[in-house]
C-alpha cells in the first residue's frame, strides 16, 4: 500500500516538474526571443539614423526620429510576427502576445557624429504554473542600448 | 475517517491564514489536503494491473521532463544558429550559397540536419539595399518520445523568424 501511496505522490511531483519545466522554457523562449527582436530591431533603427543624417543639417530632426522610430517597429513586428498598436504603444498577437509587448521607451539622440538607439520594452508571459507560485513576477523587461562607434571602420 | 478529514478541513477554513488571499478564492490548502485524501485511498491497491499503470505512469513522465529539457536546448541551439545566419545576410544584403553552406556547417556541428531536425523557410534571395528589411524563417521539430510506451509520440514545432537590415551598399548594375 505504501508503495503506491508513493508512486502516486511521484507522479503527481512530476507533473507538477513538467508543467514547471515547460512555464521555464516558455519565459526563456519569450525572453530570448523578445530580446533579439530587440536587438535586431535597434540594429536597423540606428542604420536608418545613420544613414538619414543628411536631415538633420537641415533642422528636420523630427522627421528623422520618425523615420527611426517606423523602421524599429517594422523589424519588430516583422520578427515577431505581431501587429503594433499605436494607441496602447505595444505589439500584439493572437499567440505569444496576447497581453502585449509594451514599448516601454525609445529614444534616439547623437553622440557627437555617432548615433545611438536606446530602447525598452516589457512583456507578460501567460504561464500555468509558475505565475501562480511567483504572482506579479511573469513581466519580462528588457533593455537595449546601441549606438555605432565600428561602422566608419567597416566601410574602409 | 474521510468525514473526520471533512470536518478538519472546514474548521481550519474557519481560521485566518495567509493562504486566503480572497474571501470567495478556494484555500491551497483545501486543495492540498483533497489531493492527499485521494493519493491515500489505496482502493484496488492489491489489483496488478493499477501497480503496473502508475509505474508505467511514473516513469513516463520522468522521461517527459527530461525530454522538455531537451526540447528547449535544441530550440535555444536553432534560434542562436539562425541569429548568426542573419547576422551573415545582414552584411551580405540576402541569403546567399555561402551563408547556407555556413548554416548548414553549424547545424552539424550541433547534430543537427537540415530536412529532418530543421527545416528552411521564405528567406531573402535577392540581394537587397542598404536599410532594406532581409528575413530567415527556420522551422525546427522535436519529437517528444515521452509517451511511446502508449503509442504516441508528439512532433513539437517551433518556427523561428529573424528580421533585419542590409548593410550592403548596391551599386545598381
Amino acid at each position: 500500500m505504501a508503495l503506491l501511496f508513493l508512486k502516486k505522490i511521484g507522479a503527481v511531483m512530476l507533473l507538477a516538474l513538467i508543467i514547471i519545466a515547460s512555464d521555464f522554457a516558455v519565459v526563456y523562449g519569450v525572453n530570448a526571443k523578445v530580446s533579439e527582436a530587440l536587438n535586431n530591431a535597434v540594429d536597423a533603427a540606428i542604420i536608418e539614423n545613420l544613414d538619414n543624417a543628411a536631415l538633420t543639417y537641415q533642422g528636420m530632426d523630427e522627421i528623422l526620429k520618425e523615420l527611426v522610430r517606423q523602421k524599429f517597429i517594422r523589424v519588430m513586428e516583422e520578427e515577431l510576427g505581431a501587429g503594433y498598436s499605436p494607441a496602447k504603444n505595444a505589439f500584439y498577437n493572437n499567440v505569444f502576445y496576447r497581453h502585449g509587448i509594451k514599448l516601454n521607451e525609445f529614444r534616439t539622440d547623437w553622440y557627437g557624429e555617432f548615433p545611438k538607439v536606446y530602447a525598452s520594452v516589457s512583456v507578460k508571459v501567460d504561464t500555468a504554473l509558475l505565475g501562480k507560485l511567483m504572482p506579479g513576477r511573469a513581466e519580462v523587461k528588457i533593455n537595449n542600448f546601441d549606438s555605432l562607434y565600428w561602422q566608419w571602420a567597416y566601410l574602409q | 475517517m474521510l468525514r473526520t478529514a471533512v470536518i478538519t478541513v472546514w474548521e481550519v477554513n474557519q481560521r485566518p491564514s495567509r493562504l486566503f488571499k480572497k474571501a470567495d478564492a478556494k484555500p491551497l490548502f483545501m486543495v492540498l489536503k483533497k489531493l492527499l485524501i485521494k493519493l491515500k485511498c489505496s482502493r484496488g491497491a492489491a489489483d496488478l494491473v493499477t501497480l503496473t499503470f502508475v509505474s508505467w505512469l511514473t516513469i513516463m513522465l520522468a522521461v517527459a521532463g527530461i525530454d522538455i529539457f531537451f526540447m528547449a536546448s535544441r530550440f535555444m541551439t536553432v534560434n542562436n544558429i539562425a541569429q548568426k545566419t542573419l547576422d551573415a545576410m545582414k552584411y551580405e544584403g540576402y541569403y546567399s550559397e555561402a551563408i547556407h553552406d555556413g548554416f548548414n556547417s553549424l547545424l552539424e556541428l550541433h547534430g543537427l540536419k537540415l530536412g529532418r531536425d530543421v527545416f528552411l523557410g521564405e528567406r531573402t534571395l535577392e540581394p537587397k539595399q542598404r536599410g532594406e528589411v532581409v528575413q530567415l524563417t527556420v522551422r525546427a521539430v522535436y519529437p517528444l518520445q515521452g509517451f511511446r510506451p502508449i503509442g504516441y509520440t508528439f512532433e513539437v514545432p517551433w518556427v523561428v523568424r529573424k528580421t533585419g537590415v542590409s548593410y550592403q551598399f548596391g551599386r545598381g548594375d
